[in-house]
């Protein structure tokens, strides 16, 4: 296997404490068995860091991981992940993030960056190409994300050829004052509007003292067979034109699922039982200046925002996303030009606007329950709709300032420091705040399990086939009869998606299997799932269509069930990280079913006719879910047998050896 | 007529893929710093606009090259630069409004658009439809001068709303 197509098979490692830099081959069967991105994130995570580790200490590793299509023309080719332990969650956490920095890192020829240690002072990694340097960043620090890149690209264009910088790009991976507070809302952001979002990640930067990471690429990515590989993709872009979501997705991109978020419990009252009625469907439309789109994605669900009149008048930005306004209907304040505004604020913040706005949320739940004053928040009145507290909270969050101390550790540190009984609000899973349906519960039986099990915590990119549901609104073209002929054509089963709803059904944990190794391989490839059918769901990429974009790319041929495997592999390895950090079988638990298992009686703020999730159906989908993947039905750990099966067995000897096997 | 690659900005996504074919059909690699067609990204505004030799009726580039290693075809309208009296000294590139003539690092060469023997790769996979390849009258270079600064105009314009 040469390894030199489609991969670069090249890691650079940068320490930062020895401040020295270097450049390793990746180990040539790391290839077959873990693809690329995702899954070299966490076999180096697994080898590098364990129980002793402190995330916020030197010692934590911070990896960035491109796929081999990472970069090519595969739809939407254009993630890597940032992986380490978080400081949230103490447990696993990666972001995968598109946008630019992924591909000009595989430009400049590298498929993992790896820095260790902490530096003395502030610094940034300048990359281009074979040029690595460790730059003094003393003046960057303390400057916001935009400030930041304008800067760093304006330092590394030559005045003389103003050409330059269309010329050959620079990726950037940064972070923002959030992430130099070590607030654990704080993310990492690739260029101006992608983030690596979740786990506290740009905290783990701030403590290395890395300002971020900047590079310029021209070696370029080998393809093993470009014409068949060009062939593919004019294949699959033509295939989805006929798929029902092609043409919201691309008009909209997540905007268009807010309409359907009533009905999917997404806005949330956090779990006060309130909804806000106001949907305003295509609140966005007038402020909309254009579509972008990341690197190699025809989709360009982006948009580039710019108010042009009232209150936030010049606003301009990208990026604002459906989430963004389900948590504004949590506010209760839909404004668009505010949200975009906001968007904006915590982008530049390097704050990931997902925790800022589930964090508020439950702030204002404490406000409204009177449980946290005046005196609390150092006179900021935390009300519903209050434009000026959500910003203000925002800057504070990533600070640590005020009460922003408080809420940059939301959720569980955050409750522990506030106390009074403000856990029972702070719904997480594993300790990752559940941000979008505010207890944790999703449309479905299999959905509400798919974001519960999920290795990072609470995460609704985990499968659950969330749009192959009959409560989804007709207007995306899912009707009952497509469901039906999906079933069918899919696993000869009429019933398996057009009743895929609160009832038990037979088949589906096997389904769920099957799409969650589509999801979890779209992250090893280094694409978005945006291209796969979990938002394409008729005709997006699936595991056939990988194998076929991977060996034109590699010339390594790879068969369907060998991809299936990887998957397997990289999902069972990411939960031996958790079990040696301690998660069992009662972390895979919703949030109120979690509370209840742990202290012995209910959650005080549920009844039983809120929630439409029956707890014996949970637990046997539960079983049957770790059954499949050979996992222990009783710890949730995978079995000997399991990692014997997935070629794993230095970890099953780690397991063994730390007592967690028996 | 000849024919030649229109760009329309606004339906510009910035998705690169134009440069990706392109170092793919050009190179058999994915390298955008190869590709002949490249992309300006104002980020601020939003703007994105992709850049390609323009095929001009009167190439500047043309007498500006020292070596003479310029030269047009009378008949399809393409410019090309004849690699083997090339000195990569890219006067072409400084004298070009549209920084049409690009330095190639896979083919360590100064290389310019073809229009790929009379199918661009770039129009034919363009997601939003920004790249056009329509006939075209020639206009002179000055016509196609002042086009551009009418792009740059409209752009300073987005500016300076915010």
């Amino acid at each position: 296997m040469n390894g030199d197509k489609g991969w670069t098979s090249l890691m650079l490692t940068i320490d930062l404490t020895q401040r020295n830099i270097s450049t390793q081959p990746l180990p040539e069967n790391w290839l077959r068995l873990y693809i690329g991105a995702r899954g070299f994130g966490i076999r180096l995570l697994y080898d590098l860091t364990g129980p002793e580790t402190e995330p916020l200490g030197p010692e934590n590793v911070i990896v960035i991981a491109a796929g081999p299509l990472t970069g090519t023309m595969a739809p939407s080719s254009s993630r890597c992940e940032v992986v380490s332990k978080s400081p949230l969650t103490g447990i696993y956490t990666r972001g995968d993030v598109g946008g630019t920095f992924g591909p000009i890192m595989k430009y400049a020829g590298y498929d993992v960056i790896l820095v260790k240690g902490k530096a003395q002072q502030p610094v940034y990694v300048w990359i281009d190409d074979d040029t690595v340097e460790i730059r003094d960043a003393q003046d960057l620090w303390g400057q916001d994300v935009w400030k930041t890149r304008d800067r760093i690209c304006a330092q590394n264009e030559p005045t003389a050829n103003t050409n330059k910088q269309f010329l050959n790009p620079i990726g950037s991976l940064l972070i923002g004052p959030a992430g130099e507070n070590l607030s654990l809302a704080a993310c990492v952001m690739s260029g101006v509007a992608h983030a690596a979002a979740l786990g506290g990640l740009g905290a783990v930067w701030g403590s290395k003292n890395l300002k971020g990471i900047a590079v310029r690429g021209s070696r370029g990515i080998d393809i093993a067979e470009p014409e068949r590989f060009l062939e593919f993709c004019r294949a699959q872009w033509q295939r989805y034109h006929d798929d029902p979501m092609y043409a919201s997705t691309r008009k909209w991109g997540t905007l268009g699922w807010v309409g359907g978020s009533d009905s999917r419990s997404a806005i949330s009252d956090y779990m006060l039982g309130g909804r806000f009625e106001e949907i305003e469907e295509h609140a966005f439309e007038p402020i909309i200046e254009k579509s972008r789109a990341c690197y190699g994605c025809p989709i360009h669900c982006d948009h580039f925002l710019h108010v042009k009149e009232g209150k936030y008048k010049g606003s301009k930005g990208e990026g604002v996303e459906g989430f963004v306004q389900i948590l504004g209907m949590s506010f209760k304040t839909a404004s668009a030009p505010f949200l975009a505004e906001w968007n904006n604020l915590c982008n530049r913040l390097g704050l990931n606007v997902s925790s800022a706005g589930t964090a508020i949320i439950w702030a204002i739940a404490l406000w409204k329950e009177g449980i946290i004053s005046k005196n609390d928040t150092g006179g900021i009145e935390i009300t519903e709709g209050n434009e000026e507290a959500i910003m203000e909270l925002s800057r504070q969050m990533a600070y640590r300032e005020g009460f922003g101390e408080i809420l940059a550790d939301f959720p569980v540190k955050a409750a522990q420091k506030l106390g009074r009984n403000s856990d029972r609000y702070a719904s997480h899973t594993k300790g990752q705040f559940a941000w979008m349906p505010g207890h944790g519960i999703g449309i479905t039986l299999i959905y509400t399990m798919a974001l519960n099990v999920n290795s990072r915590g609470y995460d609704h990119l985990m499968g659950g086939m969330s749009i192959l549901t009959p409560n989804l609104r007709a207007e995306f073209g899912i009707t009952e009869e497509l469901l039906t002929r999906l079933g069918k054509e899919r696993y000869n089963d009429a019933d398996i998606f057009a009743k895929n709803a609160w009832d038990y059904h037979p088949r589906i944990v096997e389904a769920e299997c099957d799409f969650e190794h589509m999801m979890v391989l779209a992250d090893m490839m280094g694409t978005c799932k945006f291209g796969t059918r979990y938002n394409q769901p008729v005709t997006g990429i699936y595991v056939p269509e990988w194998k076929d974009f991977i060996t034109a790319a590699t010339g390594v041929s790879f068969g369907e069930e060998e991809l299936q495997t990887a998957a397997r592999r990289v999902m069972a390895l990411e939960r031996c990280y958790n079990a040696r950090e301690g998660l069992r079988r009662i972390d895979d638990y919703p949030f109120y079913l979690w509370w209840e298992k742990k202290y012995g009686k209910p959650h005080p703020l549920y009844t039983e006719d809120q929630i439409p999730l029956d707890r014996e159906k949970y637990d046997r989908i539960l079983d049957e879910w770790y059954t499949l993947r050979g996992y222990d039905t009783e710890t949730g750990i995978p079995t000997p047998e399991e990692l014997e099966h997935c070629g794993l067995q230095d970890v099953a000897q780690d397991l063994k050896k730390r007592q967690i096997h028996p | 007529m000849p024919k030649k690659i229109v760009i329309d900005f606004s339906k510009c996504t910035g998705c690169l893929m134009c440069a990706q074919v392109c170092s793919l059909v050009k190179t058999g690699t994915f390298t955008p710093a190869a590709a002949r067609i490249r992309i300006v990204d104002w980020e601020d505004s939003g703007v994105t606009n992709p850049i390609v030799c323009q095929h001009c009726a009167e190439p500047v580039c043309l007498p500006a090259c020292p070596e003479g290693a310029i030269s047009k075809d009378i008949q399809s309208g393409v410019v090309s630069i004849d690699p083997e009296i090339c000195t990569n000294c890219t006067t072409c590139r400084k004298v070009c409004p549209y920084a049409g003539p690009v330095f190639s690092p896979i083919e360590n060469q100064v290389v310019l658009c073809d229009h790929c023997g009379d199918q661009p790769s770039c129009v034919s996979v363009c997601p939003t439809g920004a790249l056009q390849y329509p006939e075209y009258e020639p206009g002179t270079a000055g016509e196609r001068l002042a086009a551009m600064a009418e792009i740059r105009t409209t752009v300073m314009k987005k500016e300076r709303q915010g």
